[in-house]
């Protein structure tokens, strides 16, 4: 990965360069994929995720069956049934590409705003800056629970309200890191000599400080999609969030809770599903960060300290 | 294309009574650098070489800046043959005076390939993207780089050939003038020398006035015919460089003396 | 002359560890430095200089690794692998001056407490005591009052007074060796005097040996008892006092030399050097900068 051996080859290598982007063409399709095959889960399953039998309810999942435990589960039902019947495993499928959906929706929106917010105060700086901190305050100052439940009431609990809500409440973080980034670059000399040659200044936000931080942005929304998923597993649970009978982690938790003593595996399967994403999502979110920190250095993009050391 | 060149053309750059002052934020700051400028008033031709040398804080930074555009004096005038530099658009301005600046690491875009920064005056001006790229090629060459290297990042070039990039995209808008802050400071001895022949060789085939900033007063009385001493904000001294150095303020002639070790004169 | 020397290396030899490339910043360099001496080292960027200032105290990033013959400093022998002999002699008995920035300063911490810390760190004593070290360490450093810049923090010091700060907290414990990198590089003509007029002090109430790592020839002509002049890792050649700027014999120092602006009004081209050569000496410098990088 290291730049030197371009040097006197002078070929240039894409990988190296734009290495973020590949990351993020990387991230979207794996999202893609992710929410199809939760859909080919679904089919596989055959079964419907929305068919109530109300004569098989509980049904443990297959593994009691082979631990003795139960001589009621079958194959048809390979995570049993829940409190109506439904295929379990055909509703964890639903359930996360639900998940999934809003999480991707969510982020692209809370990053759409924020990054846009967070350029605009991060080069103008002064007065717009303040303006643009004070709205920030005020979001920061509402709690998101509260947010939700207005707008539950208000307008009701649709998928794509909530999509909305979540995207509206989240920009916060984007906003932040954007604003502090673009206003590290403003200060660099190439601002200088883009506004010395002419440039608009969209054209400066956007075509030369934008590719500067790509990484970090990347990295933030990595997180930020472990964070929509909790918020958004949080606020099914309590019945803000995805309604029934539309299937998520979070409600098949709330759904299951009353089933908690005698039937645990009804909580404790979306339990750890839920876990296992947003454990995988962080993990890649700091994967990404030591790699875009890493490349970062070697072409010269943290601050003035390489050039001390090139004596 | 767009660009209208101004180079060739004689010009004055004039400065006019410009002052501009930062607020210090701490009073107690002791006995430090002011870094603004009080009432300069200078003629620079663009057919000669003005040299600007002075101690930390004299105001040579704030000089550049002001020369260019980037900043706003807080007082007085900047003209470039009559008309002030703040009435001209950012577009304009860039065609009659470009700047050269000290940290060649910061100047450019390291996330671009480094003919962009160069085309970029022309692109900004609105010339069709193959044309940018190969008047930038052309440049690149004209100040000694291959193809191959404009077609490098910032971070696969040393610092003298970043520096050489910065002087190209410098010219390729055919300014009159060109504002080169310390563009040696951060160069070894060996580099240094390529470069400043190769500025001189560019201002003679194209004829550009150029200014020159720099804290190395020997280098700069070599090359300029003309050199500006400021200290703490102020003009001192303004002679040609063939003239004695006897006649100096005590500031100018305390940074030629001690710029050749030499002890300092009571 | 070893007996005498209070610095005394042999082959010291500082490679990249990591297994694309095995290359040698430094190859076999030996140096003495003697008792009560002003040693030059002067070089161009990538020519090994600044890795060897600090290879002699044995602060290099943990992807260099430094090996030599022999390392004798003040009287001892050590080795590179035995990280506490290093913690004794680092800042009291060999200490370093960076090249001066912002960077290098605690900007929490006043400048009486940046000049006092490496004394603090390795005595007891009043603070009335360490008032007056820090005081006197300020003074020969050339600062004028130095009671009104105690309590100040280094934002609001020039660039010049915290370079002589920095000398100060090299200085308070009396080291016997002084090593400064690049001192005066981001300096204007009147504060580089002023730095080196600190030096001589130094000289002269410490009796410390300086070992000055620079690219500015005329200072190293001016104040260095000994100049070596190092190429691509290597010590290629050595000038005595005054020596450097008047015919050396050496070809690379000669080039060095001819690249100097002559003093006076002059024509054009003075400097030799084509324009055109599209820079390539300075691939060393790249890799060197990439290496130091590489830990990261």
């Amino acid at each position: 990965m290291n730049q030197i051996g371009s040097i006197s080859g002078s070929k240039l290598r894409l990988s190296q360069t734009s290495g973020e982007m590949k990351v993020a063409t990387g991230l979207a399709i794996l999202w893609i994929l992710a929410i199809a095959i939760m859909a080919l889960g679904v089919i596989a399953t055959g079964s419907n995720p929305f068919e109530q039998v109300l004569g098989s309810r509980r049904i443990p999942p297959i593994w009691f069956e082979w631990l003795g435990l139960s001589n009621v589960s079958d194959t048809s039902h390979l995570f049993g049934t829940d409190k109506l019947g439904r295929d379990y495993l055909a509703r964890i499928f639903l359930g996360g590409g639900v998940s999934l959906l809003i999480c991707f929706s969510a982020v692209g929106i809370a990053a759409m705003i924020g990054t846009t917010l967070g350029a605009i105060a991060g080069y103008f700086g002064g007065r717009v800056d303040a303006c643009l901190l004070f709205f920030l305050s005020v979001r920061l100052s509402v709690p998101a629970i509260l947010i939700a439940l207005v707008s539950a009431v208000l307008f009701g609990s649709s998928l794509i309200m909530i999509i909305v809500i979540l995207g509206a409440l989240l920009w916060d973080r984007f906003f932040v890191v954007v604003r502090s980034l673009v206003r590290t670059q403003s200060k660099l000399g190439y601002v200088d000599a883009a506004k010395e040659a002419g440039a608009s200044t969209a054209w400066i936000i956007a075509r030369e400080i934008g590719p500067n931080i790509r990484g970090p942005l990347l990295v933030i929304v990595t997180v930020e999609m472990a964070h929509v998923l909790l918020l958004e597993a949080s606020l099914s649970f309590l019945g803000l969030g995805v309604q029934p009978p539309l299937p998520s982690w979070g409600l098949m938790l709330s759904e299951a809770k009353e089933d908690i003593f005698f039937n645990g595996w009804m909580i404790i399967i979306p339990g750890l599903f839920i876990f296992a994403l947003v454990f995988s999502i962080n993990i890649i979110s700091e994967l990404l960060r030591i790699s875009i920190t890493r490349s970062q250095g070697r072409r010269g993009q943290v601050g003035m300290t390489n050039t001390e050391i090139t004596r | 294309m767009q660009i209208v060149s101004k180079m060739m053309v004689d010009g004055t750059l004039t400065a006019a009574g410009v002052s501009k002052f930062y607020r210090t934020a701490k009073p107690e700051k002791a006995a430090g650098p002011i870094n603004g400028l009080r009432a300069f008033d200078a003629k620079i031709s663009s057919r000669e070489i003005v040299g600007v040398v002075g101690s930390s804080g004299s105001g040579k930074s704030t000089l550049a800046r002001l020369l260019t555009g980037g900043i706003q004096p807080d007082e007085g005038m900047i003209e470039i043959n009559g008309t002030p530099i703040t009435s001209l658009s950012p577009r304009s301005r860039a065609t009659y005076v470009q700047h050269v600046q000290q940290d060649p690491t910061t100047a450019l875009n390291p996330a671009r390939q480094v003919w962009k920064s160069v085309a970029l005056p022309l692109i900004a001006a609105g010339a069709a993207k193959k044309v940018a790229h190969r008047e930038a090629l052309e440049m690149l060459l004209q100040v000694g780089l291959t193809s191959d290297q404009g077609a490098m990042y910032p971070g696969q070039l040393s610092i003298g050939q970043r520096q050489r990039v910065s002087i190209a995209r410098a010219l390729i808008g055919e300014p009159m003038f060109v504002v080169c802050d310390e563009p040696t400071s951060a160069l070894d001895l060996s580099v240094q020398a390529q470069i400043i022949n190769l500025l001189l060789d560019l201002k003679q085939a194209r004829k550009f006035g150029l200014v020159f900033i720099s804290h190395d007063v020997i280098l700069v009385r070599q090359i300029s015919d003309r050199i500006l001493v400021l200290d703490g904000g102020s003009l001192v001294d303004d002679f040609a460089s063939s003239e004695e150095l006897e006649n100096l303020s005590h500031a100018g002639r305390a940074l030629f003396s001690a710029a050749l070790f030499e002890e300092k004169q009571p | 002359m070893s007996a005498e020397s209070l610095l005394s290396v042999r082959e010291l030899s500082v490679h990249v560890s990591s297994s694309s490339q095995a290359r040698a910043l430094l190859k076999n360099v030996s140096i003495d430095i003697p008792v009560n001496r002003t040693i030059c080292l002067v070089g161009e960027s990538g020519s090994g200089k600044t890795t060897l200032g600090l290879a002699l105290m044995n602060i290099l990033p943990e992807s260099l690794r430094p090996s030599a013959a022999r390392m004798h400093i003040c009287g001892r022998d050590f080795e590179f692998s035995d990280g506490d002999q290093w913690d004794k002699v680092r800042g009291s008995q060999i200490s370093m001056i960076f090249q001066n920035t912002l960077d290098i300063f605690d900007p929490l911490q006043t400048i009486g407490g940046h000049v006092g810390e490496p004394y603090e760190l390795r005595h007891k004593g009043s603070r009335a005591e360490l008032s007056k070290l820090v005081l006197d360490a300020l003074s020969i450093s050339g600062i004028p009052n130095p009671k009104e810049i105690v309590d100040l923090y280094p934002h609001q010091l020039s660039g010049g007074q915290r370079q002589r700060v920095l000398i100060a907290s090299a200085i308070i414990n009396e080291p016997a060796i002084v090593i400064a990198d690049e001192p005066t590089s981001a300096l204007d003509p009147v504060n580089s005097l002023l730095f080196f007029e600190a030096m001589s002090r130094i000289r002269e109430r410490l009796s410390s040996s300086l070992l000055i790592i620079t690219h500015d020839l005329r200072c190293a002509d001016r104040f260095a008892d000994e100049t070596n002049i190092i190429k691509g890792g290597e010590l290629v050649d050595r000038v005595g006092a005054h020596q450097l700027l008047a015919a050396p014999n050496h070809p690379y120092t000669r080039s060095l030399v001819s690249y100097l602006p002559a003093p006076g009004y002059g024509s054009r081209h003075f400097l030799k050097g084509e324009s055109h050569r599209a820079a390539s000496n300075s691939e060393e410098t790249h890799v060197y900068a990439d290496c130091l990088q590489d830990d990261g």
